[in-house]
């Protein structure tokens, strides 16, 4: 799974290091705190 | 929208955090032995597959067997069930702090015009984060390069990060 897709981002020239880099292999948690 | 409840889903690396150390995030984060006022507001786990099932179960027996602590002898209201459908909430909800420090937004709105796109920033996350006084100024200066901030809003949030100390 790849929730980020860097290469749709409008302004190419900025995109952060750490979005530019996710992982393929996310996994999903839910909470509800009250 | 009825009978719905108010979450916060997260996409996340297993190997940088376990959904165990998540689990022990969420306990620290609430009050379990608090009745809900509503659905709306109830406290819950939503479990995704069976894995996640089985370890918040033995999360939330562990902490029903505590002899100890704050929540000894009162009973655990907050509630496992299965994760179903997800709404995502209005744009103005998400990143909510993020978006009301106007100039550090405004460098996020640069890189990202579409809206999926910020809410599924890692970047726009751990900047959120920060603002909100999480985070620690060593750990931000190991990550501040990869944020996509521009000089001046790198020494913004340095500012901020280190007021919070």
């Amino acid at each position: 799974m790849k929730i980020f897709d860097s290469t749709q981002i409008t302004n190419t020239d900025a995109i952060p290091l750490i979005d530019a880099d996710v992982p393929t292999t996310l996994e999903t948690a839910t909470f509800a705190l009250g | 929208m009825g009978g719905h409840t108010e979450t916060l889903q997260l996409d996340y690396d297993p190997h940088q955090i376990s959904y165990e150390q998540l689990l022990k995030i969420f306990w620290d984060s609430h009050n379990p032995t608090q009745r809900a006022w509503s659905s709306q507001y109830k406290a819950a786990i939503f479990v995704h597959n069976e894995t996640q099932r089985s370890l918040a179960l033995a999360s939330r027996e562990r902490l029903a067997q505590e002899k100890t602590g704050r929540f000894f002898n009162r009973k655990v209201h907050t509630e496992i069930l299965p994760a179903e459908t997800f709404y995502l909430a209005e744009d103005y909800h998400q990143k909510y702090l993020l978006q009301h420090a106007p100039r550090l937004w405004g460098d996020i709105l640069d890189i990202y015009r579409d809206p999926t796109q910020w809410i599924n920033s890692t970047a726009a996350a751990r900047l959120n984060g920060y603002v909100g006084g999480y985070g620690s100024p060593a750990q931000l200066e190991e990550e501040i390069g990869r944020l996509g901030l521009s000089p001046a809003r790198q020494a913004e949030l340095r500012r901020m990060v280190a007021r919070f100390r």
